[in-house]
Parts: C-alpha cells; sequence; structure tokens
C-alpha cells in the first residue's frame, strides 16, 4: 500500500515536473530594452544575447547578440510582437539596461515605469538611461570592441562615468521608482548618446576596425518633473547636481591659479545640507582630494600655493553648485529633495507648502553654499618639475 | 557426547565425524602397558611444536617410569615441561572438534575418558603490515591483521592499564568466532559496554567472518546511509577511541576494529588529524566540511538554479552557460544522472580491478566522461565540471561508509531539485537535516556536538585544539571520567 501510494506520488510529479520548469537553451535571454516612440505606440528593441555566432561551435561559448524589434500600442503588446518572431521565450530576468528615447520621456514616462516594474520577472536593480538625440535601438546596436555584448556596454559605460568622473549619476529603475514616491523630491536620469555616425557600428565587422565609427557617450544627466523631462544639464551643472546629492564620488576640477593650471582630483566629497527655519537652505560641502597635474612654475612647496589652490578649487565647485541649482530653479523642479527635507523635519510645515512646492516655493529658495577643500597630497612629486629644474 | 575411553574408538569417531578429512592425523605411542594417542590437524598445527614438546615429554616420562596414575601424572608433566601454558583437560567431542580446529593437539590416554589438548598452532597469517586504507603519513604505520592476539596486543602494548578490560564471547554456532569487546574500565560508560555486550551476547548466527558481519547486529539503523559505527584498522585510532571512553569492538580473522559511538564528526577526521599541527588540521577540516556540503548538494543546486531560479546566476555566466546548452539535447538533470552513473561505474570498476588495469580505466574514463561527452554533445561541458567538482570532493574522506552515504543524499538533492527547483532543494535540506538529527547510536545524537550543542567540544570535533589544551575528554559519551590532563602541564 505505501509502495503503491509513493509510487502514485512519484509519478504526479516526475511527469509533469513544476510550472516553472525550463531549459536554459529554451530562453532568450535579453540583457538590453530600448523603448522607442512610434505612431502605432512604441517600437521595442531588444538585445537578444544568448544567440550564437555562425561561426561558433557549441562548445566554444561564444555569445553573439541580436537585435529584435516590435511595435505595439502597450509595451506589453509590443514584446509580445518580438515574442512571435523568436523561437525561444523571452526571458527578460537578466535585463541589464532599458534605454528610453528622450520623446518618450518628454510626453509621460509613468505608462513605461508601470510596465516594466509590474513585470515579475525581471529584476528592478537595472540601469535606466535616456537616449539623448539617438533612437533608443540605435544605442542598444552600437557595439563596442571592449564588451562582448552592446547592452553591457551601456550599462559598464554608465557605471564607469559615473563612478571614475562624477559627471552622470547612475539611475536605477528601483531608485528612480523610489524618487518619484517620496513627496518634495523629481527624479534624475543619465542619458547616453553616440558620437560618430549613428547606425554604424552595429555589425560585428566593424569592430575591426581600429577607430571605430560611433562609440557611445555619457556626459548629460535629463531632469525630470514628475513623470516629465523638462531639462539637459550640460557638465559643469551635472556635477553640481550630483555634489548637492552626494553622488559624486570622484571628480576632476580644473583650476587657474596665478595662470597656471591646476588639475585636482577630489575623491571624498561630503554635502550635508542643513534646512533653517525660515526655510533657507545652507549646504555645506567638505572635499578632500590630489592633485593630479600641473602646468607652469608654481612652487608647490609653499602652503600660500596650496592654500590658493584650495581656495580655487572651492570657489570652483560653489560655481558648479550653484549653476546647477539655478538651472533647477529656472525648470521648477527640485531634483535635490529640499523639500523632502521639509518633510522628514516639519512635516506640518510641509502641508502648507506641497500643492506648490515646486512652482512656487522652491524657485525662490535661498541657498547658501559654504565649501572647504582640502588637499592632502601632490601625487608622486613634491614640487613641479620646472620648478625643480629652476633651484639647480 | 562424552568420550570413549579406548583410544582406536576415539579415532574412528573422530574420523567418521569429520568425514575422513585428509587433514586430521592420529599416531599411537606405547609407554610400558600404556598406550598413548594424539590426534592434531596438519593443516592447522606445526609439526615442529608437536615433536619438541609433545613427543619429547612422552619419551621422558617413559624413562621416569611414572606409570601409576598416568594421566595426572602425563597433564603435570606437559606442563611443567612446556612454557607454553594453554594446556587443559577436555572430556567431550565437541570441545575437541573446537579445539583441533583452532590448531590444539589433543592427547589421548588408552583408559581414560578425558583428554589433554595443548597448543601446537601454526601462524597462518601475515604479520603486521602498513595500513592500505587509512594512510597517514605522519603517524605509526602499524595496522590489525586477521591475527586475533596480534591484535589485542597492538592495543595492549599501547595502553599499558589493568584497567582496559577485554570481554570475549564467542560467536557463531559454526565459526564459533572469538569477539573481544574492549574498554576501559573507569573512563568508559559501563551502561554502554553491557549494552554492547548484550547485543553480542544475543547474536544466534551460523558464522562471524569479519567485524562486518557483526556490524549490523549492533546498530537497529539499516534504514539510514550513514554509518554509526567507525570501523578502522589502525590500532593507535583504537587507543585513542579508547581512552576517550568508547566502547571496541575487534572480531578473530578480521583486521578491521569497530569502535562505538560514531558520531558524524568523527567521519570527518581522517586519522593524520591526530599527528599535525592543531591550527593546519582545523583549516583541513573546515575544508573537509565544506567538500562534504559540495559533495551532497552542488548537482542539486546546480539544477535548481539552471532550470528554475535562473535569476540568481549573474547575466555574463548564465549567457555562457545557455550557449554551452545549446546543442545538448536531455534535460539537465538527465545529463547529470547519466554523467554521475557512468563515473559511479568507472570508480566500482577501478576499485574491484587490480592495480595493473586500473591505469587504463582511468584513461577510458577520463577521455570518454571529459572530453568525448562533451564533443558528442551529450552533455554540456559545466555539467563534466559540476559532477567532476562533485566526484572529487567525496574522496576527501577517509571512510568509504560515508562517501556512499553522501551518494544516497546527493540523489535526493538531484531528485528533489528537479521537480521543485530550489525550494525542492530547501525540503531536501530539511530532510537531510531532520536525518541527521535523528540518527543515534548507544544514545548518543549523530551530530553531536552541533546538536545537542557542546560548545566546548565544537573547538576539538569540529576544528582542532592543540593536545596540551584539551583538558578535557569529550564528555557527550557519559564517561566516570573526564578529565584527561592534570593541571600542571597547562603553561
Amino acid at each position: 500500500m505505501k509502495i503503491k501510494l509513493f509510487l502514485i506520488l512519484f509519478i504526479c510529479f516526475f511527469t509533469s515536473g513544476c510550472w516553472n520548469y525550463n531549459e536554459l537553451n529554451d530562453f532568450a535571454i535579453a540583457t538590453g530594452m530600448g523603448i522607442d516612440e512610434h505612431k502605432d505606440g512604441f517600437k521595442i528593441s531588444l538585445m537578444i544575447s544568448n544567440s550564437q555566432t555562425p561561426q561558433s561551435s557549441s562548445r566554444e561559448g561564444e555569445a553573439g547578440a541580436t537585435v529584435f524589434t516590435g511595435i505595439g500600442n502597450s509595451i506589453t503588446e509590443a514584446l509580445n510582437n518580438i515574442d512571435i518572431k523568436t523561437p525561444r521565450n523571452l526571458y527578460l530576468g537578466h535585463l541589464a539596461v532599458v534605454v528610453i528615447d528622450e520623446e518618450v520621456a518628454k510626453k509621460d514616462i509613468d505608462i513605461v515605469l508601470e510596465a516594466l516594474v509590474r513585470n515579475p520577472e525581471t529584476a528592478k536593480k537595472y540601469h535606466i538611461v535616456l537616449a539623448k538625440d539617438n533612437k533608443a535601438e540605435d544605442i542598444l546596436k552600437t557595439l563596442s570592441p571592449l564588451e562582448s555584448f552592446p547592452s553591457q556596454n551601456v550599462s559598464n559605460n554608465i557605471s564607469n562615468s559615473s563612478k571614475s568622473q562624477s559627471i552622470i549619476a547612475e539611475s536605477f529603475l528601483s531608485d528612480f521608482i523610489i524618487t518619484l514616491l517620496k513627496p518634495g523630491i523629481n527624479g534624475i536620469m543619465s542619458s547616453i548618446s553616440i558620437e560618430g555616425e549613428s547606425n554604424n557600428n552595429d555589425n560585428q565587422d566593424d569592430l575591426k576596425e581600429t577607430e571605430p565609427k560611433a562609440m557611445l557617450k555619457t556626459d548629460t544627466m535629463g531632469l525630470f518633473k514628475d513623470f516629465k523631462l523638462v531639462t539637459w544639464t550640460n557638465e559643469e551643472e551635472s556635477l553640481g547636481i550630483n555634489i548637492v546629492n552626494n553622488n559624486a564620488d570622484r571628480m576632476y576640477i580644473t583650476n587657474e591659479v596665478e595662470k597656471d593650471k591646476v588639475v585636482v582630483l577630489l575623491d571624498d566629497i561630503e554635502c550635508s545640507p542643513k534646512i533653517k527655519k525660515d526655510l533657507s537652505v545652507v549646504l555645506n560641502i567638505k572635499a578632500e582630494g590630489a592633485i593630479t597635474e600641473v602646468s607652469g612654475n608654481l612652487d608647490l612647496e609653499k602652503t600660500k600655493t596650496i592654500e590658493n589652490i584650495n581656495q580655487k578649487t572651492e570657489e570652483n565647485i560653489k560655481q558648479m553648485v550653484y549653476s546647477g541649482i539655478s538651472l533647477a530653479q529656472e525648470h521648477k523642479t527640485d531634483v535635490f529633495g529640499f523639500g523632502n527635507m521639509i518633510y522628514i523635519n516639519n512635516y506640518k510645515n510641509w502641508y502648507k507648502l506641497k500643492d506648490n512646492w515646486d512652482d512656487l516655493y522652491f524657485p525662490k529658495l535661498k541657498i547658501k553654499v559654504k565649501v572647504d577643500v582640502n588637499l592632502r597630497s601632490k601625487g608622486s612629486l613634491e614640487n613641479t618639475i620646472k620648478e625643480k629644474r629652476n633651484e639647480r | 557426547m562424552n568420550l570413549d575411553r579406548k583410544i582406536e574408538v576415539v579415532f574412528e569417531k573422530i574420523k567418521t565425524r569429520n568425514g575422513n578429512s585428509p587433514d586430521i592425523t592420529t599416531r599411537e605411542i606405547t609407554i610400558g602397558n600404556k598406550k598413548i594417542g594424539y590426534i592434531y590437524l596438519e593443516s592447522v598445527s606445526s609439526d615442529d611444536k608437536i615433536s619438541d614438546f609433545l613427543v619429547k615429554s612422552i619419551t621422558r616420562l617413559k624413562r621416569l617410569n611414572f606409570l601409576d596414575n598416568f594421566f595426572t601424572n602425563l597433564y603435570k608433566e606437559l606442563q611443567n615441561n612446556i612454557a607454553n601454558s594453554k594446556i587443559k583437560t577436555i572430556n567431550n567431542y565437541d570441545d575437541m572438534f573446537y579445539y583441533l580446529a583452532s590448531g590444539f593437539t589433543v592427547v589421548l590416554v588408552n583408559g581414560f575418558n578425558k583428554a589433554i589438548v595443548l597448543e601446537t598452532r601454526e601462524t597462518l597469517d601475515r604479520g603486521v603490515t602498513e595500513p592500505t586504507t587509512e594512510i597517514s603519513i605522519r603517524g605509526p604505520k602499524d595496522a590489525l591483521t586477521e591475527n586475533y592476539n596480534k591484535n589485542l596486543g597492538l592495543i595492549r602494548k599501547r595502553i599499558k592499564d589493568p584497567n582496559l578490560w577485554f570481554k570475549e564471547i564467542k560467536v557463531g554456532t559454526r565459526t564459533k568466532t572469538k569477539v573481544a569487546i574492549g574498554y576501559v574500565k573507569d573512563i568508559a560508560d559501563i551502561s554502554k559496554v553491557n549494552k554492547v555486550i548484550k547485543k553480542i551476547e544475543d547474536i544466534d548466527i551460523d558464522g562471524i567472518l569479519d567485524s562486518g558481519f557483526i556490524r549490523d547486529f549492533l546498530t537497529n539503523d539499516e534504514r539510514s546511509s550513514f554509518p554509526t559505527i567507525i570501523s578502522t584498522e589502525r590500532p593507535d585510532l583504537v587507543s585513542a577511541a579508547l581512552l576517550e571512553g568508547k566502547v571496541v569492538v575487534m572480531v578473530e580473522n578480521s583486521p578491521f576494529a569497530l569502535i562505538m559511538p560514531g558520531v558524524l564528526a568523527n567521519f570527518i577526521h581522517t586519522p593524520e588529524d591526530n599527528y599535525q599541527k592543531a591550527i593546519n588540521v582545523s583549516l583541513t577540516r573546515i575544508l573537509r566540511f565544506i567538500a562534504m556540503i559540495i559533495t551532497i548538494m552542488a548537482p542539486g543546486l546546480y539544477i535548481a538554479l539552471t532550470t528554475f531560479n535562473q535569476e540568481i546566476i549573474p547575466d555574463t555566466l548564465l549567457i555562457s552557460l545557455a550557449i554551452q546548452r545549446a546543442s545538448v539535447p536531455f534535460p539537465t538533470s538527465f545529463a547529470i544522472i547519466i554523467l554521475m552513473t557512468t563515473f559511479e561505474i568507472l570508480r566500482e570498476s577501478d576499485m574491484r580491478l587490480p592495480e595493473t588495469m586500473g591505469t587504463s580505466i582511468s584513461i577510458v574514463g577520463a577521455l570518454v566522461l571529459g572530453d568525448a561527452a562533451v564533443n558528442a554533445g551529450i552533455v554540456s561541458p559545466i555539467v563534466v565540471i559540476i559532477v567532476a567538482i562533485t566526484s572529487v570532493t567525496g574522496l576527501l574522506f577517509s571512510d568509504m561508509d560515508v562517501v556512499n552515504a553522501f551518494r544516497w543524499w546527493r540523489f535526493l538533492f538531484i531528485l528533489f531539485s528537479t521537480v521543485l527547483g530550489a525550494i525542492g532543494f530547501i525540503v531536501a535540506g530539511i530532510i537531510f537535516i531532520v536525518k541527521l538529527c535523528s540518527i543515534e547510536t548507544l544514545e548518543v545524537p549523530y551530530l553531536t556536538p552541533i546538536s545537542p550543542l557542546y560548545p566546548n567540544l565544537i573547538k576539538e570535533s569540529i576544528l582542532k585544539r592543540p593536545r596540551n589544551k584539551m583538558k578535557q575528554r569529550p564528555n557527550y559519551l557519559g564517561q566516570q571520567d573526564t578529565i584527561r590532563m592534570g593541571d600542571n602541564n597547562e603553561n
């Protein structure tokens, strides 16, 4: 009896298996998604990364990438249109980057975000970027000689520019949504564009050339107001915004000191904002760093010179921060979350302000910036080579 | 059946009862008016000893003319002149057969219904050799042999304590095998010792040929694959176990002693552990624990992750796995089972074959398993890696039983992962832990000292402490005396 029962259970389980059983080769693994506008709704391009390159045999494990596109009234419909073109199941679990065309973002990004977040298959921690001046599809297709597949190219490019120079801030889907749901703060999304001829470098053979015809570049950020893209930043404004938002880990600043150029690498930047009772904001920015390049014959052994450099750097930072703030105030979008700080510290007051915060109060907000820079290293040289030569 | 008084009758009866066995030798000597006869089995007795001791003594008697009260005199004379003290009188046939088979010579005197037996055994076993199954680089190199007395001697010479007691029981209605239960009287938990003795006394079987035969009678865990009795051929391990307060069972003609009770941690230790620096051994032991987990769980985890929970795998790896799998027709679990079965078959054949042929098997194994299977598109390369790492980590343990136990559990993990993915894997894990917790031998739970927790023992049994810090015996055995060393050598 026991054995019979066991057999029945055994057969039940083993002939059916679990509902979500899938072998890896049944999947079309999508690592990148591009969302473009189309007259029928959306045009979605998916980068499928496990298609095989014709010359590689199965055991070499060489992956090739293919872009499939589909058009639909909604995101799901467009995805379904892609699905019927592929022989395998679309698998979005390893999506690494979603590129959204700026035209879509300028209208309303809500419907896109909604569809992306609602999909239970995807992990929510992937890069979400805007395609500036180019179609998202073209950006996905742009190959880089350094990465094995294009979507990785995009996401690594973003992390790298964010981490090494702080020109842009990494934007993940989950973080962007969380920002949207907080009171008194608006979102920022980094952007990506193609330098060179677009519609080029989408062929594997193009990679064989020493100088690729097209490369991806990340240098600006898009500021959002609610669900709409309102403006782009330039480099100075980006740096300023990233400093205030504590998104700047490392940055290079070029100063003019006594008519010479001094490049400084700041690698420990901390901004602590304080909001006062009369609703003015004080930003205390502390930064530490090192000198990386000096042109001319500054005498670096003098304390006075170093103080000068410190002071110049402080001025430069102040300049960046103010330009970032004025851009945000001009477009009436509080991307710094000052409103959110009021909400946290003084929520009763916040309920009076919240309806008109972005349009009325934030643009008139008085913001004071205090910067304190401390350079602690000069790199491998004590003084400039020129100065040393003069001392001979 | 009592002995007959006439020598001829006795000779005749012995021969008929043994079916005229060719090795039965009978002789008759006449001294004065007394007829003396002796019987021995040529195959197990030494001719030299018989002529040196027995025949010479009898001829001496003749010269002395001790013919009155002849049997008693003969017994005394033999006892006095023969260094070998194993001399006895018997009076029935059953005893006689036992002694004959053990290599004794039976001396009969016409007119008495008694007989004298004295040992004239031929040494029929090899000497003390190096251990073959539990190899140690640094430790002692002697191993138990098939000789029961030598085995007891190897233990005795290590523990020269009158409290080292051996209780001898004869088991097997036909083989009459001697089984010794060894324990140190003032350390071991006597109730555990009595339990073992009781179990061995209760055995009713025709024959015991090896300690492996007795093993199954000592435990009632035939449903569990994990071994609960340590079997070892190393006298140093036996002695160490005795000093800890464990019970040792040694069986005549078996080079393997049984140590009870065994807990899981014991099987993860190797003989080498006792002889190297504690801090290094600790690392090796951690490694062995990790290896145990890998060898049981790796294939199951791989199946669960690749067929159900792909989101855990990093994307570059996932894509590479997907490409590798592209031309493989079978489900992952099936491919793993095929490869694992092939490996087990190879391992088994390698073990059974004489060494000279072993190398050819490994060449075939490496080629067929490794490269050809992948090229032919039967399995994907990563599956070969998984099976290889599973099998290699399984070989880290010196006890074969525990390696074979892991095999069962590995299969269970594969089964559950195939059906239910990561959830199945966790279910299998729970079953595994519950099962381990439910095993016990001689009232000692199998997962001691982790569950029940003995915090002071974790350092000693999962890791290792230096000898001079191990003041106490592992007290989960319920010893009478748990202190191993005095205070004055701690510095």
